[in-house]
């Protein structure tokens, strides 16, 4: 055989994100404050002060770092030791490495110091400690000793002894030696009982304590003696184990297990956290998790300009704001007689003053400052009886604030002045809406409108200020609303009038020149009665696009259709932030101040559970979070437009007025993360820009994958969380549809996702169209509901989807109007439509969309289902129509591929679906059917072993079996295929047992018998490919001149990536030779996905992605 | 989940109800039996980890009761009939049917063996079992030894602080697991080193040409365990048992015939798992064995030395063909020794799939399990958990 002289590829690591093992704060200096992390075997510095990342250093070669070390300086305060001598001691398994003060420098300054060198200490590590040079003893200053604390109880001493000098002469060295591997000492005594946590505390000079954390739950405290001069030979347990009750019950492992309330939501656990006390300031706290993220809560020093909000967080009962009023000596005699009677009601802020009224129609003002100073507002005796027992405040201007009684009054009060009736209407006002979104007041002397809600009137009022002449008038337009329509929000896109219900319904009007405002179209896409809290136009969307909030906890957006459509809004995005209930959003407007990078981000409020939440959709962090007693009680907020981390809020909390202010983000996010369990599934759309992946967190992450060309870092921007599944997602795919236009950006894209729970969800995906909202729209367009099992227990392993051909299309329609009936259970669909609209999706019809699917699931029954969906734009909107049904054997299906979808170009000719699926026995079958040919095929003898399973109603065929043959002694867990010359494909799996399988199979077309259309020509198995479970697999290129070469990436549970590469022989068989062999920092893999040509990205416990690169491009390691 | 949700989604979890075992695990010993043939000619048993006992169980009542148990006990019969009918098994297997077509296990004439001596120990305790010895005790603890010992013989003397039993055993077994935190590092390392425990009581009591089962998790680095349990057993297999789900990293160690290296001393003091004994003896174990080529490196074709291995020629019984592979591969290795254990399925292909979701007729009573957990580790945190309101914590807003 021709020896063939190639370029051998290799893996080049690009992109990681892992849990977060290791936190350790440092002070360099007193203003700034470091964040040492360990994330896998990666040590990364960041600067708490501007959350940049400044430096990284990989410390060991396969070990995830588990803790971090920072030597102080001295035990005795001196204050002269700079941080030249700061030394870092690292840890992870039986790895130990110390990193010289010249490296901690390299990586402030941004360079890559080199690896320190990796010493094994005889057992697990679970803490370590530097001591400080001894202030008794002038030792050799060049020695550097400290203790480890092993998973078996013991204390490790250790030195490092020649180390460079300490001082700081080798400033101009420019390339500082590695430093050497450290000496341990003995372990006295290996036989005790394993811990599960342990922990060391220096006390004082020559006394360490060391806490352990048992299997049982108890904790053991003791202390260890050392001499500073020789450990090595005295050091000695003097205080033997002990065992102490206190907190025994706990219940395992310390560092393990415990939630922070922020990311309650997504399960994850915190493997490493650091506490840096401050003295009076508050501690700053960090915490890592499993999903890769790193928050840092705690007031960061800010900028301490004028203009900032204050910090604040008060609670006060009325009785001590009438006390205040006394004290200050204000003629409000008659205040304390009302004693216990006075509750608040409602509340505004006026810009810098918040305002409060009561039950008994009093108004109380503050500025907002520390402490607060209470005045009351001087109202006539009329006024305070009309705001009795009932009232609305809104704020719709600075320093302005309008006030509605249950009369039908509405006065208008100006800070400094009096409240003035500006209009007496027939019935109590109800609310008072503002137009306009902007989260505190714009400068003074604009217009504003806001829409008073009337009880019970047939229509709602427009009321208009002029700051010219001080003057509000009543907008002749009545806004007429439908039968028993209460406004909970609106806004104005340009002239077009856009209203929320409490109910839930969205409403379009008219836009009229003269005459009313009468509702043109509205739907609900809320499936509960809840109300609509905010609708806030999209900036930079032409006024086409607009968000509501509802109180269902649920954010979406819609476009109008363009002005010759039909009016019916179309709903693009529908997402759940982690808030229970969302009670208003905004778009922050970037300053020219912070830079071009700053962007236009979505905030929103709301409450979960017991606290008020202001979080910022954009990059998911929670901007405050206030204990206020849970949602529906009255309240009002401020915020600054150009950093949402500045805001107000005032509630009622029982019966006292908690008011809460701050100037910054309560916590700040240096890294943020990605899921936090396993992740079971990655899928690339076809042209590699966005990547989705799922985990047994249940959520969905949508990413954004940017990187040039040649080998430089991979870069990935979360764009949204995809929430809706119930159960661990088994299987992602995106799905283009052959676009009708296909320069068109805007052409939908779809994400198909599966899970336990029978659940298969349908996701459209598009752009926004605003020049300055970048965000990725999602919408779950369908769900697939024709359960099999009454329990809706199965899960659907896997699925493969391609575009339905029109001959697929099943002929026999079910009829509409039963199908809408049915399908309102669901409500995932679009929800009422009027008849107009309705009539236009039936003439469109024709023209197909191209959202026509095939989709063939596998599910754990052991069967094989192929549907047909038809889009919303269909004359079958959102229907699943089971087009065939097979069922093997019994075992579980794992994987399914088509192989070919023919479709009938003659008359002669059949159609048919060729599906490849593989199962937990370690076979690979090929299953054949031909959809729309029921009548034959429903007579078969097959069709009688099927009559208990087939779940649908619908005519279905039989998928029957074409082939079935073993690869692996047990179950395939990932599978790819590339197709071959000559009709072929290499099908490469990986098994449970170890193995890289490889089966030639080659399509004979029909000039065997029927049923023996697919041929296999040969079956290959790499034993030993790696030393666990292979599960993940993708085929990462295909040899273009040299046909018949194949690259196969895989991962394993072992944390190996592998790269193969299969030559199938002249004379028959197949080579195979492994190019590549790389540590991977994901453990438990999911999957392995060839996301770009040359991208492997890699999903389990966090992600990493690798490029592939040919031409022997070898890393420089 | 429900019970009779369980019952679907987990043909074992049924099937250990209705044939009355503790739990469903007593399927993966049965598994294992039947490819390793781990009972033949045993009589004296350790059962580490062993509550809630359906291991003991298992021993119990195949070497006490001599019960015996084949397929029948876990073979779907419909998966049988369907992969005769799509013809996914070659058509040898189906003439042996009939011979599978074994009676039920009870009907059989039991065959007690004689002189058995079965000892069970666990941290928790254990519900009496017949003829079998329970110890509560922890594995990983020195003094389980003259415990462990005593109980094995009546006559040992605890006060001769010998470590290694007169009378040995043939088989010592472990199913022991920790309460896993989620942290695979962590986790991986605590299970390795309940292995060790298990192997450092094995080597005090097990005689020359004795088998050791236990749990192992297949993750990182399980090849440096499996070429260290290679020092002491002729034969190390790694076996997943089809009633072991595919999904877990959960497999079992089987090592067969038990050789003790030349002057090596099993004791507890010095345990393996710990510390350098064991790399050690590994290195030396290596540099001593003969140096030999991974791979065959003459070329079939040309008869010239080449680097370029071919293929072996050879099908297995089921026509795959093994692939020998040429590393091209520059990652430098580590200084450890790896070997990877040969994989082995246990429970034939027509067992149950404990992947797999079944059918159940519509007149299935769900049965109540055969021993709730006694004192499992995790019911403080459901009590705790109870008390917060349930598993997702209080409703919002309540």
């Amino acid at each position: 055989m021709a020896q063939k002289s190639q370029a051998i590829t290799r893996l080049q690591h690009s992109y990681a994100l892992s849990p977060i093992t290791a936190l350790t704060f440092h002070e360099a200096s007193p203003d700034r404050t470091l964040l040492l992390a360990g994330e896998d075997t990666w040590l990364k510095v960041y600067d708490v002060q501007t959350s940049r990342l400044l430096g990284q250093l990989s410390v060991f070669s396969s070990q995830p770092i588990h803790g971090i070390h920072v030597s102080s300086s001295s035990l005795s305060s001196s204050s002269s030791s700079s941080n030249d001598e700061i030394h870092v001691l690292i840890w992870g398994g039986h790895s130990v490495a110390l990193l010289p003060p010249s490296s901690l420098r390299a990586l402030l300054a941004g360079q890559t110091p080199p690896r320190p060198a990796e010493s094994h200490a005889p057992d697990w590590i679970y803490d370590g400690i530097l001591f400080p040079p001894s202030s008794t003893t002038q030792t050799a200053s060049n020695t550097v000793a400290g203790a480890l604390v092993t998973a078996h109880n013991e204390i490790l001493p250790f030195s490092s002894s020649s180390l460079t000098t300490p001082d700081t002469e080798n400033e101009n060295e420019n390339k500082p030696s590695p430093p050497p591997p450290l000496t341990f000492g003995a372990l006295a005594s290996p036989s005790r009982p394993i811990l599960y946590s342990a922990n060391l505390c220096l006390l004082s000079e020559g006394v360490l304590l060391v806490a352990g954390g048992t299997v049982f739950g108890e904790i053991i405290v003791w202390k260890y003696y050392y001499d500073a001069d020789s450990w090595d030979r005295e050091g000695r347990v003097l205080d033997e184990a002990r065992e102490t009750g206190f907190g025994g019950s706990g219940g395992g492992n310390s560092e393990a297990k415990r939630e922070n309330e922020a990311d309650k939501a997504s399960g994850k656990n915190i493997w490493s956290s650091a506490v840096l006390n401050r003295g009076e300031r508050e501690p700053l706290v960090a915490t890592g998790g499993a999903d890769g993220k790193i928050v840092v809560s705690g007031k960061i020093g800010g900028s301490g300009s004028s203009d900032t909000f204050e910090d604040l967080d008060l609670s006060l009962t009325c009785d001590e704001i009438l006390q205040s009023l006394q004290n200050s000596a204000q003629p409000t005699a008659s205040a304390s007689q009302t004693k216990s009677k006075q509750t608040f009601q409602r509340y505004a802020f006026l810009s810098n003053t918040v305002m409060a009224t009561t039950v008994s129609g009093r108004l109380f003002l503050a500025t907002m400052g520390d402490p607060l100073v209470w005045e009351e507002a001087a109202l006539p005796e009329a006024v305070v009886a009309d705001l009795r027992g009932y009232n609305v405040i809104k704020s719709p201007a600075r320093d302005t604030a309008l006030l509605g009684s249950a009369s039908g009054k509405v006065y208008l009060f100006q800070k400094g002045g009096e409240a003035h009736e500006i209009s007496n209407l027939p019935e109590k006002v109800s609310d008072i809406i503002l137009l306009g979104n902007s989260p505190s007041h714009a400068s003074d002397g604009r217009p504003w409108s806001v829409i008073i809600n009337i009880l019970g009137l047939d229509h709602a009022i427009l009321l208009h200020f002029d700051p010219s002449s001080n003057t509000t008038t009543i907008d002749p337009r009545k806004i007429r609303l439908p039968e028993h329509y209460i406004v909970t929000a609106a806004a104005f896109l340009n002239t077009t009038l856009i209203l929320g219900s409490r109910t839930g319904s969205v409403t379009v009007y008219t836009d009229p020149d003269s005459g009313d405002f009468v509702p043109l179209t509205s739907r609900k896409d809320c499936k509960t009665k809840d109300a609509i809290t905010s609708i806030v136009p999209i900036p930079g969307s032409n006024a086409s696009s607009f968000l509501t909030t509802c109180r269902d906890g649920k954010c979406r957006i819609y476009t109008l259709p363009p002005a010759d459509a039909p009016p019916r809004p179309n709903l693009q995005h529908e997402i759940s932030p982690p808030l229970n209930t969302l009670e208003a959003a905004f778009f922050t407007i970037p300053s020219s101040a912070q830079g071009p990078d700053s962007k236009t981000e979505l905030i929103l409020h709301g409450f979960r559970g017991p606290n008020f939440l202001a979080y910022n959709d954009s990059t998911r962090a929670i901007i405050a979070s206030i204990s206020c007693g849970g949602a529906h009680r009255p309240f009002a907020t401020v915020s600054c437009p150009h950093d949402p981390g500045q805001m107000r809020f005032v509630c009622s909390k029982a019966r006292d007025l908690r008011v809460v202010s701050q100037s910054g983000e309560g916590e700040r996010v240096l890294r943020s993360g990605g899921h936090g369990r396993e992740i079971k599934a990655v899928s690339a759309s076809s042209d590699g820009g966005l990547v989705a992946t799922a985990a047994e967190d249940t959520s969905i992450r949508i990413w954004r994958h940017r990187h040039s060309d040649s080998g430089s870092p991979s870069k990935m921007d979360c764009l949204a969380i995809l929430q809706g599944h119930s159960a661990g997602i088994q299987t992602l795919r995106f799905f283009s549809p052959p676009a009708t236009n296909p320069s068109d950006p805007n052409a939908p894209l779809y994400l198909l996702s599966s899970a336990g729970s029978e659940e298969l969800f349908l996701w459209r995906l598009s752009g926004l169209p605003s020049t300055t909202y970048d965000a990725l729209a999602v919408v779950r367009e369908a769900v697939w509901d024709d359960y099999t099992s009454p329990d809706r227990d199965l899960r659907v392993v896997d699925f493969d989807v391609v575009s339905c051909p029109a001959t697929f299309v099943p002929s026999c329609c079910p009829q509409p109007g039963r199908d809408d009936e049915d399908e309102t259970g669901t409500g995932f669909e679009a929800g009422a439509e009027t008849p107009t609209a309705e009539q236009d999706k039936r003439e469109n019809e024709t023209e197909n969309g191209g959202g026509e699917m095939l989709i063939t699931m596998a599910l754990s029954d052991s069967s094989i289902r192929v549907y047909h969906y038809s889009p919303p734009t269909s004359a079958q909107r959102n229907k699943f129509t089971p087009l065939a049904v097979g069922r093997y054997t019994g075992a579980c299906p794992t994987q399914v591929r088509y192989l070919q979808v023919n479709e009938r170009e003659t008359e002669t000719e059949t159609e048919e679906v060729h599906v490849l699926t593989a199962f937990t026995d370690g076979h690979v079958a090929v299953w054949r059917a031909a959809p729309n040919n029921h009548q034959d095929n429903n007579n078969n003898n097959n069709n009688k072993h099927n009559n208990n399973n087939s779940g649908g109603e619908g005519p279905t065929t039989q998928l029957t079996l074409d082939l079935a043959v073993r690869v692996h002694q047990s179950s395939i867990k990932s599978l790819d295929l590339v197709k071959t010359q000559n009709r072929g494909w290499l099908v490469a799996t990986g098994g449970d047992d170890n193995a890289l399988g490889f089966l030639d199979l080659a399509w004979q077309g029909e000039e065997k018998e029927k049923a023996g259309g697919y041929a296999v020509r040969g079956r290959y198995r790499v034993r030993d490919a790696h030393a666990a479970a292979i599960t993940g697999l993708s085929v990462a290129g295909v040899g273009g001149e040299e046909d018949g070469v194949t690259e196969v990436a895989t991962v394993s549970n072992d944390q190996r990536v592998k790269l193969w590469r299969a030559e199938r022989r002249a004379a028959g068989g197949l080579k195979v030779a492994l190019l590549d062999n790389r540590y991977s920092s994901v453990a438990d893999a999911g999957d392995l996905e060839l996301i770009a040509p040359g991208k492997l990205m890699v999903g389990g416990v966090g992600m990493e992605m690798w490029d592939v690169s040919r031409g022997g491009i070898e890393e420089s390691r | 989940m429900g019970k009779s949700s369980k019952d679907k989604r987990d043909a074992y979890y049924r099937l250990a109800k209705e044939q009355g075992w503790r739990a469903r695990s007593a399927f993966k010993l049965l598994q294992l039996d039947e490819e390793f043939n781990l009972f033949e000619n045993v009589t004296r048993v350790v059962d580490l980890c062993a509550a809630p006992g359906s291991w003991s169980q298992v021993l119990s009542r195949v070497l006490i009761k001599g019960e015996k148990f084949g397929r029948c006990a876990w073979q779907d019969r419909e998966a049988k009939f369907r992969q005769h009918m799509l013809k996914v098994v070659p058509s040898e297997t189906a003439q042996e049917q009939p011979a599978s077509e074994e009676k039920p296990a009870a009907n059989d004439e039991l065959k007690p063996r004689r002189d058995v001596k079965i000892v069970s120990i666990d941290l928790q305790p254990i519900s009496p079992l017949p003829g079998i010895i329970t110890l509560r005790a922890d594995i990983t603890h020195p003094a389980t030894v003259p415990l462990l010992l005593k109980a094995l013989d009546p006559e040992y003397d605890p006060d001769t602080m010998n470590q290694q039993a007169s009378q040995p055993v043939d088989l010592v077994i472990s199913d022991g697991a920790p309460d896993v935190t989620g942290l695979h590092d962590l986790d991986i390392y605590v299970q390795s080193q309940l292995l060790f425990a298990a192997l450092n009581l094995a080597l005090c009591v097990l005689k020359p040409g004795g088998k050791f089962v236990a749990k192992i998790f297949r993750g990182r680095n399980v090849d440096l365990l499996y070429a260290q349990l290679k020092i002491f057993f002729e034969k190390v297999y790694v076996a997943k048992p089809r009633s072991s789900r595919a999904s877990s990293v959960e497999a079992f160690i089987v090592c067969i015939n038990f050789q003790p290296p030349e002057g090596f001393k099993a004791s507890l003091e010095e345990p393996l798992g710990v510390g350098s004994r064991l790399p050690q003896m590994l290195a030396d174990q290596n540099a001593a064995a003969p140096i030999s080529a991974p791979t065959l490196m003459q070329n079939y074709e040309s008869g010239a030395w080449d680097f370029r291995p071919e293929t072996a020629n050879a099908a297995d019984e089921h026509g795959i063909y093994d692939v020998e592979v040429e590393d091209l591969s520059t990652e430098p290795r580590d200084k450890d020794i790896r070997w990877i254990a040969p994989f082995v399925a246990c429970g034939d292909l027509s067992a149950f799939d404990s992947d797999a979701s079944y059918k159940l007729p519509e007149d299935h009573v769900s049965l109540d399990p055969v021993q709730p957990p006694t004192a499992p580790p995790y019911k403080r945190a459901i009590e705790l958990r109870r008390a917060n309101g349930g598993a997702y914590g209080k409703p919002a807003g309540k």
